[in-house]
């Protein structure tokens, strides 16, 4: 059988990263990470099949974290997910302009989206038919 | 899912089906530990930008716990912090009057916690 996807998680609300973990933890393996500066870090020595971040945190946002991680030779098409509080019109618009390949509200109240979502996208990494960067 | 009174007394189930009793025990101790911390700096801050960063992950806590009424609450925090504005009396008033509902609906999902 092959490996589970590994999956980065960076979230700053303690909550949410229980709730994640725990729904997370059986079908991927995963990495939780509390900031843009420690998902970096992490990314200096790993290298994740996907990556889930929250689109709001405080000191580097997910906007400018993406910008950073797409920056990096090899992660230009590295699926990335935005999880975002924010239910405003345009959003959507604004996270996939950014270069995030999915867009997801929280609370997440249905789980089998949240699969669903890293399921299709991690497919389409391995079909090689992920997003063009730009 | 939503209730009349801001509570979604739904949310307990649906967390032990994400995450078990453990996830449920551990959200629940997390809420009513943080929130009086976060209410007491929500008063005394006069950082806008302390008010937006709080409100913002508040509000996901909120939502997480089922504690709707205050979610919005503190979305509203959170927005007028976003054009400069310390926390209105009133609403501040309105998320303490609400965390004191959470507060024992969240103690009776404790007691009857395995």
């Amino acid at each position: 059988m092959s490996r589970p996807a590994r999956l980065l998680v960076v979230e700053d609300n303690e909550d949410s990263r229980l709730l994640l973990g725990a729904l997370l933890a059986d079908r991927y393996e995963v990495a939780l990470v509390v900031s843009g500066f420690e998902a970096l870090d992490w990314l200096d020595t790993h290298r994740p099949d996907i990556i889930l971040m929250d689109a709001s945190m405080p000191g580097m946002d997910g906007l400018e974290l993406i910008g950073r991680v797409r920056a990096r030779p090899g992660l230009e098409r590295l699926p990335i997910v935005a999880l975002t509080a924010r239910a405003m019109r345009g959003d959507r618009e604004l996270f996939l302009a950014a270069g995030f390949d999915a867009y997801l509200s929280k609370p997440l109240l249905d789980e089998q989206l949240l699969f669903d979502a890293l399921d299709a996208q991690l497919r389409r990494a391995r079909n090689g038919t992920g997003r063009t960067p730009p | 899912m939503s209730a009349a009174d801001g509570i979604d007394r739904d949310a307990p189930a649906r967390l032990r089906r994400q995450g078990g009793e453990t996830l449920l025990r551990d959200l629940v101790r997390s809420f009513l530990t943080r929130t009086p911390e976060r209410l007491a700096t929500l008063r005394t801050t006069r950082s806008p930008r302390v008010v937006e960063e709080l409100a913002h992950t508040f509000k996901t806590s909120c939502r997480i716990i089922g504690a709707l009424g205050m979610g919005d609450l503190c979305e509203a925090l959170e927005l007028d912090a976003e054009q400069g504005q310390l926390p209105d009396a009133a609403r501040l008033a309105a998320l303490e009057d609400a965390f004191a509902r959470v507060h024992a609906w969240l103690t009776d999902v404790q007691r009857a916690s395995p």
